[in-house]
């Protein structure tokens, strides 16, 4: 056992943290960070049963690296850096989540029982099945979510944008706005006049929403009662004004 | 404002709501710079600048968010509404002759310009998919000064020159501006409403 994880500490963990750093810095507003599932396969059968559990195993696994921060001095660069920048990093598995959702890990059992095989292999995939459901419903709800084509767009951008420059960091959210332009109806264009005033105006406080728009309301306003006028929808006035 | 209630409410929510999760970045900032992550995109790496460094850890933090303000945005354009619908009704009072869009024309005229001198440098608004005279039609007639009109608001603010020449005597936009300069009054053609659009394609 101590090999495995000296074995997992030296080779694993460090492509996995090198990689995760490096790509880290390269985008803004991400809106969901990758999941990892650790598998390790052709573990000994003479193992603690309990280690078949997907928790247990994590946990252990997770207690055997504990201290790799602290004896490998790259990881603790890593660390630094985070620690740095206001996060708590006692452990490796901190530093694992700083870059990654969530870690787990799955023993999937050497030749000889293969109903416990099949067995690993079946959570294995569940826990594939509930990383991606997962990361689905987190980006659902902050509206990142990207279908199969526009997920190819992602990529093919992505590429494009690297391709150019290696040091400008690839930005979800501007990319979300060209794939998705903003509509062209009245809500739209009120958007628009907004992006407008926050990117030149002129007030004290340049970042000052609740300003913007309350500048904005005047304009829309107007707007609303020169357009109802001008489709002279019948009868509009009394009931714009009977109906308040 | 049954018509804002039923229709234009729910716009405008979307507008604001839009605009605070997609363009309002948060507002955290420390030595290394300025957070530049939007709502949509805070939370799983935290505070990080344009160059994509990492600034610090923590949520993404703004004293503007939809939920606190959406009540009062809507409150404030039905106030304003009000207003706006109360001084419609004076000047056609007042102006017997005066249709109800070209009152309302009027009024809006003021109010824009108050709108774009409040908020800043006039010639920086320009868009060339809106019509940021009226914020609904598509701007189609360009004007010196670097606006773009939409027929409509052509036909709201110009006076008729020829049968199918409009002439502007300013840009609605900034009036004060562009009233007395060289360009105005500024010439454009409108399509005659009957016509229709032809490509003659000569093959050969």
């Amino acid at each position: 056992m101590l090999t495995a994880f000296r074995v997992f500490e030296s080779i694993v963990l460090e492509k996995l943290l090198d990689w995760a750093s490096a790509s880290i810095e390269k985008s803004l507003n991400q809106p969901a960070l990758p999941h990892v599932i650790i598998a390790l396969n052709a573990t000994d059968l003479k193992i603690d049963e309990k280690q078949w559990d997907i928790k247990e195993a994590t946990r252990i696994l997770m207690s055997d690296i504990e201290g790799a921060i602290s004896r490998v001095p790259r990881f603790g660069e890593y660390a630094l850096m985070w620690r740095n920048a206001g996060r708590s990093i006692r452990t490796t598995k901190d530093l694992l989540e700083c870059y990654y959702s969530s870690v787990t890990v799955v023993r999937i059992p050497t030749h000889g029982r293969y109903m416990l095989i099949n067995e690993q292999i079946g959570k294995l995939h569940s826990e594939i099945r509930q990383s991606c459901e997962a990361s689905y419903w987190t980006k659902k709800r902050v509206r990142m979510l990207s279908n199969d084509e526009k997920l190819q767009v992602y990529l093919q951008s992505a590429f494009d944008h690297f391709s150019q420059n290696l040091d400008i960091p690839f930005d979800f959210v501007k990319e979300a706005v060209k794939n998705n332009p903003i509509p062209r109806d009245f809500g739209g264009n009120i958007l628009k006049l907004a992006i407008a005033v926050k990117d030149n105006n002129k007030f004290v406080n340049h970042y000052d929403g609740p300003k913007i728009f309350a500048e904005l309301s005047h304009m829309v306003a107007s707007c609303l009662m020169l357009n109802s006028a001008r489709q002279s929808l019948l009868g509009t006035q009394n009931r714009w004004l009977f109906c308040v | 404002m049954q018509l804002l209630d039923d229709i234009y409410a729910d716009m405008c929510d979307e507008a604001l709501d839009n605009f605070c999760n997609m363009y309002w970045p948060c507002s955290f900032r420390n030595q290394y710079g300025q957070c530049c992550n939007m709502k949509s995109g805070h939370n799983p790496k935290g505070h990080q600048n344009s160059t994509g460094r990492i600034l610090g850890a923590g949520e993404y933090k703004s004293d503007f968010h939809f939920d606190d303000y959406a009540d009062e945005w809507i409150n404030n354009i039905r106030l304003e509404l009000e207003k706006i619908q109360q001084q419609v009704h004076e000047i056609m009072f007042r102006h017997q002759s005066l249709t109800e869009p070209d009152a309302a024309a009027k009024i809006h005229r003021r109010v824009m310009n108050e709108f774009y001198r409040n908020v800043g440098d006039v010639f920086q608004f320009v868009s060339h998919s809106t019509c940021f005279s009226c914020l609904r039609e598509l701007p189609e007639h360009p004007l010196p000064c670097g606006h773009v009109l939409c027929t409509p608001c052509v036909q709201s603010y110009g006076r008729q020159a020829e049968k199918t020449v409009m002439k502007l005597d300013s840009c609605p936009l900034h009036v004060v501006d562009t009233e007395f300069v060289n360009e105005f009054p500024w010439k454009i053609k409108v399509k005659p409403q009957y016509a229709g659009i032809r490509i003659l394609s000569l093959d050969g």
